[in-house]
């Protein structure tokens, strides 16, 4: 009797303190070996075996912010661009993998011109992903997040009045179009629901957590102002116009994949 | 006297506890008992990014309406923050620029404080990124407070027992510095939130709009105006650097370039918020304009063309073409942004 109590009760002491000792591993949800059972971080997580870097071109050449397009009808200096990636998605035959909700390019903002995410091991035969956001997304608005949260307020990208949406696509900076050097205020903003586009990049990329695979994505901007007419205005209203979506379609068109 | 299985007993589970790593807290003595206060996020407003390092409580936001409202920050006990920041002017200055301890006038007009806890940079070049860092420059600046050194400061505080009691009650510290001041001040200046205009009504079905009004709030809201790109809800400040046109090309205000040295940013001050605009003349980093139709009037002539003027002056040179009717409208519907619990808050009076 004496030693069955004395049994009991260290058992009981084991199971106490063993049940407080924090289970180790990786706690970070967004590390690719993250672990739901852990609850102590031991500093195992693997990080960001994927990056999605942003090139603006002209042509073939480089080109950065201020930097000036010529083209026939004038010349563009570009003093800010920024747009919404949703939806960023992995796929092979037998998953498409999200590997994140949402990313805000901006140009002024160097940081966000390479994404770095975390993806499951494997091999896959295309990356995919909204060019805007996700109705969805799309729905939210800016009090719904955290400020600096690419949809947060101090992004600058919501229109809150009439049809309400997040500004896909800015495309901001000074237009010449009577080619004697007098540069003139030009601002698009692309912002209705129906300019969302779903863009598709076959390519072969294969992920172990030995290597960290890169995209290049090259956004040639020589080809933003085809077929567009410089003397029309674009206004936030209520429906997109012609205009607007002959510019997605063109932003849509110059984002190339390596 | 315990027996030999207990002693086992205890002897392994001490060396079972020793081997899993606490995580219990080392909770230090302390002697003070401050009451930290939850910040009150209005309705539509987002959560604010807050320092880790400066949780707001009832004693440190008292102490920062204290030293807000005391001249004892100044060189010579004459001026506070609260003779360039008017409860009754949205905390701005009336005057065009505001004037020193030693009768030095200023480069610019005092910003307004309104919803400082949203504030991604301070100034209008945007010089500090905390309030904490923004309240560092008056105090010593020689167009400002013009205290000789903020040690000089911090002595003056030390040798007040009152003070030394608020700031051990606030900071458990009785060694007063420059951070624990700042640090007081940017907790109550994250207080002074204006949340309830007419307009902020509007939106939460308690109050209606006028015909002039809703009109004003469409040219607002849209191209017709082109207010929205940099005044937009709930802040009505996008918290960026603009050029808006003021002056041409070489006679513009370094403004942003500044602090950026980028030639880009030359002439560019970040926008104002404008809720409170009809109470926080005169208008401009340096005051330029008297009154709101005066600044409507600049917009609606459209801004001077420059190498920085911002791609959202999209009629710059040529003009909104508002009608008399528009601009009163406009004006009308800016009225709306005026909120009289703010401006009359008795939390913000000392």
């Amino acid at each position: 009797m004496y030693l069955s109590k004395s049994i009991f009760s260290l058992l009981v002491v084991f199971t106490i303190v063993f049940s407080s000792c924090k289970q180790p591993g990786c706690t970070d949800p967004i590390a690719s070996n993250y672990n739901a059972d852990a609850d102590k971080e031991d500093d195992s997580c693997i990080y960001d075996n994927l990056n999605l870097q942003f090139n603006l071109k002209n042509n073939e050449r480089a080109f950065s912010r201020y930097d000036t397009l010529n083209f026939n009808e004038g010349s563009f200096r570009v003093e800010n661009i920024t747009f919404y990636m949703s939806n960023i998605t992995l796929n092979n035959t037998s998953i498409s993998k999200n590997v994140k909700d949402v990313h805000l390019f901006r140009l002024d903002e160097p940081n966000t011109m390479n994404l770095e995410v975390t993806a499951p091991n494997g091999n896959y035969e295309s990356v995919s992903f909204g060019l805007g956001l996700t109705p969805e997304l799309n729905n939210t608005e800016p009090s719904d997040y955290p400020t600096d949260h690419p949809l947060g307020l101090n992004q600058n990208t919501y229109w809150p009045m009439l049809a309400s949406s997040y500004i896909f696509v800015k495309i901001e900076g000074k237009m010449d179009t009577s080619q004697t050097s007098s540069f003139y205020p030009l601002t698009y903003h692309l912002s209705h629901e129906d300019l969302f586009r779903a863009l598709d990049f076959p390519k072969s990329i294969s992920l172990d957590e030995n290597n960290t695979a890169t995209l290049q994505f090259n956004i040639d901007l020589s080809k933003l102002f085809t077929d567009v007419d410089l003397s029309q205005e674009l206004a936030h209203e209520r429906t997109s116009s012609p205009l607007a979506n002959q510019l997605i379609t063109n932003f849509s068109n110059a984002i190339e994949l390596e | 006297m315990l027996s030999n299985w207990n002693k086992l007993v205890m002897l392994l589970c001490s060396f079972v506890l020793l081997s899993c790593e606490r995580d219990i807290p080392v909770v230090e003595a302390i002697d003070y008992n401050p009451t930290f206060v939850a910040f009150d996020v209005p309705n539509r407003f987002p959560t604010p990014n807050l320092p880790a390092d400066n949780p707001p409580t009832e004693e440190g936001i008292a102490l920062g309406k204290k030293l807000f409202y005391d001249p004892i920050l100044s060189g010579n006990n004459t001026l506070s923050c609260a003779d360039c920041h008017f409860q009754s002017k949205g905390f701005s200055d009336p005057a065009r620029v505001s004037i020193g301890i030693e009768g030095v006038l200023g480069t610019k007009n005092a910003s307004a404080i309104i919803n400082a806890a949203w504030n991604t940079t301070n100034f209008w070049d945007g010089r500090t990124i905390s309030l904490e860092e923004q309240a560092l420059g008056p105090v010593t600046s020689f167009i400002e407070l013009h205290s000789p050194s903020w040690e000089q400061v911090a002595q003056e505080l030390m040798d007040n027992s009152e003070y030394k009691g608020l700031f051990k009650q606030a900071f458990n510290t009785d060694i007063i510095d420059s951070s624990h001041v700042v640090k007081a001040i940017a907790q109550f200046e994250r207080i002074i939130i204006s949340s309830e205009s007419k307009f902020d009504k509007f939106l939460d079905y308690e109050a209606s709009l006028t015909p002039s009004e809703l009109r004003g709030k469409e040219i607002f809201n849209t191209e017709k105006g082109d207010c929205f790109h940099c005044h937009s809800y709930p802040l009505f400040t996008s918290n960026l650097f603009h050029n808006n046109g003021l002056d041409p090309e070489g006679s513009m205000d370094n403004g942003r370039f500044n602090v950026t040295n980028d030639p880009n940013d030359k002439g560019k001050f970040k926008s104002p918020t404008l809720r409170n605009v009809e109470l926080t003349a005169p208008y401009m980093h340096d005051g330029r304009f008297a009154t709101l139709e005066e600044v409507i009037e600049h917009y609606n002539f459209g801004g001077h063309n420059s190498s920085t003027i911002d791609p959202l002056m999209k009629k710059v040179d040529i003009g909104l073409g508002l009608t008399q009717q528009d601009k009163t409208d406009l004006i009308s519907f800016l009225k709306t942004l005026t909120d009289s619990t703010f401006i009359n808050n008795p939390e913000f009076r000392p």
